[in-house]
């Protein structure tokens, strides 16, 4: 016996108009296909495939010591600018690399007091004028990145303020050995560089 | 297109050194059994959205990007699926729910900001052979095939969080949104529109190679027909 199903083939959309109207008939919605190895069977009973496009609160995943800085920073806080090099906003997203990131900090809701306190006494020179206080990156040609060295200069200087040194990141200590070994080897064979 | 790495010490057709001197015994064990990633950059993503290439309305997966003949894939020269590269980052304006086999962590970033979605999901050879070229792969009149789980060196990727693995805890994904949101400084806007449920909705399952379409299915492109098994051994074995 054979059964006859409309061709619901969403991955050819060579021809979109055909495939298209084939598959969108709301009347012969197609139970999902679960095999015996699927995620929500087999691997994460409890849980569902969708949950990992759920919107978490960032709340919930912050330690609940609320003196000490947990390094959340909520963008919308942050007043972040794009230039070129020279300071100028040219519009062009892949012109405008260099980042610049400020805040006011005595007005900051996402800080606790004592956070504040302690960088107001190691950063307070820092501060402009107003009271911002800025961080920058140029470090890279892409605006995406340097926006990730700024925020990370940030959440550094914050956890300097209350004592603690930044994590260690072996991965890039043991690269900065291999290069040192290298040019020392170097040296010794006398080779020019390439 | 893209071509295939060379074996390690290949010197152009001659008896590479390593041959000759009885030194170097297993210097490049498992050559045949590598795994390439031709990359695709989202520069060229981009593009091709722009020109009408590809339709951000529905999920994006490896058969979409072979039909555009833009991206090439040869299964025969071991290429189990694309790389997504962060090429072009930075102008990536594009809101698309994607599945890919690997992709660099500011790519996941640049493809997450923007709205969409990404899984990364690996498919064995056979598979890949279906997705490259799936009209032609119908034609042959074979089964959909059970798509197989990942090898022992890879399991680990796609059991991975933060590479967006299928296998990966759901639960634990979603978290790793929200570091990657804080890592490169964007808020992680919600995917509650119709496009962003339909590719929710679409999610593969590990045995499956096409969307909407099971393992096991025959389709043909002249009947306008699907012949699924009966055979309750065979039913057994697809859902398994």
């Amino acid at each position: 016996m054979l059964s006859t199903v409309r061709i619901a083939c969403k991955s050819l959309t060579r021809t979109p108009g055909i495939f298209h109207s084939l598959s969108t008939s709301a009347s012969r919605k197609m139970e999902p296909y679960k095999s015996a190895i699927h995620p929500d069977i087999y691997l994460y009973p409890g849980s569902s495939v969708q949950d990992q496009f759920k919107t978490i609160d960032p709340s919930t995943l912050i330690e609940t010591d609320a003196q000490s800085f947990s390094g959340y920073i909520p963008m919308e806080a942050l007043t972040v600018r794009y230039t070129d090099s020279q300071g100028r906003i040219t519009a062009d997203p892949i012109r405008d690399s260099r980042v610049d990131i400020r805040f006011h900090l005595q007005s900051a809701q996402w800080l606790s007091d004592e956070t504040k306190a302690n960088i107001q006494a190691k950063w307070g020179r820092e501060l402009t004028k107003d009271g911002f206080l800025v961080v920058k990156s140029d470090r890279t040609r892409s605006a995406m990145m340097n926006t990730a060295d700024g925020l990370r200069k940030l959440r550094e200087a914050i956890w300097a303020s209350e004592g603690q040194t930044p994590p260690a990141n072996p991965e890039l200590e043991l690269e900065i050995q291999r290069k040192k070994q290298i040019a020392l080897a170097r040296k010794k064979v006398k080779q020019p560089k390439v | 297109m893209f071509k295939i790495w060379s074996p390690l010490g290949w010197e152009g057709g001659s008896s590479p050194i390593f041959k000759t001197t009885p030194v170097e015994v297993s210097y490049n064990y498992g050559y045949h059994a590598q795994r390439q990633y031709p990359p695709m950059s989202l520069k060229t993503l981009q593009l091709l959205i722009d020109t009408g290439r590809l339709d951000t309305h529905h999920p994006i997966d490896l058969a979409t990007l072979c039909q555009t003949k833009v991206y090439r894939l040869d299964p025969n020269l071991r290429q189990f699926g694309v790389h997504l590269t962060a090429e072009g980052m930075d102008g990536f304006k594009a809101k698309v729910h994607l599945e890919v086999q690997w992709a660099s962590q500011e790519a996941i970033a640049a493809v997450e900001r923007n709205g969409g979605s990404l899984v990364t999901a690996y498919f064995d050879i056979f598979s890949v052979k279906a997705l490259a070229d799936p009209i032609a792969f119908f034609k042959t009149g074979q089964p959909i095939p059970r798509r197989l789980t990942p090898p022992a060196d890879a399991v680990g990727y796609y059991m991975n969080p933060a590479n967006r693995g299928y296998l990966a805890d759901p639960t634990k994904v979603a978290e790793e949104r929200v570091l990657l949101a804080q890592k490169f400084g964007y808020s992680v806007p919600p995917l509650d529109d119709p496009v962003s449920q339909e590719a929710q909705e679409l999610i593969k399952d590990p045995r499956q190679v096409f969307y909407g379409l099971q393992p096991g299915w025959i389709v043909s492109l002249a009947d306008k027909r699907i012949y699924k098994p009966l055979d309750e051994e065979l039913v057994k074995h697809y859902n398994s």
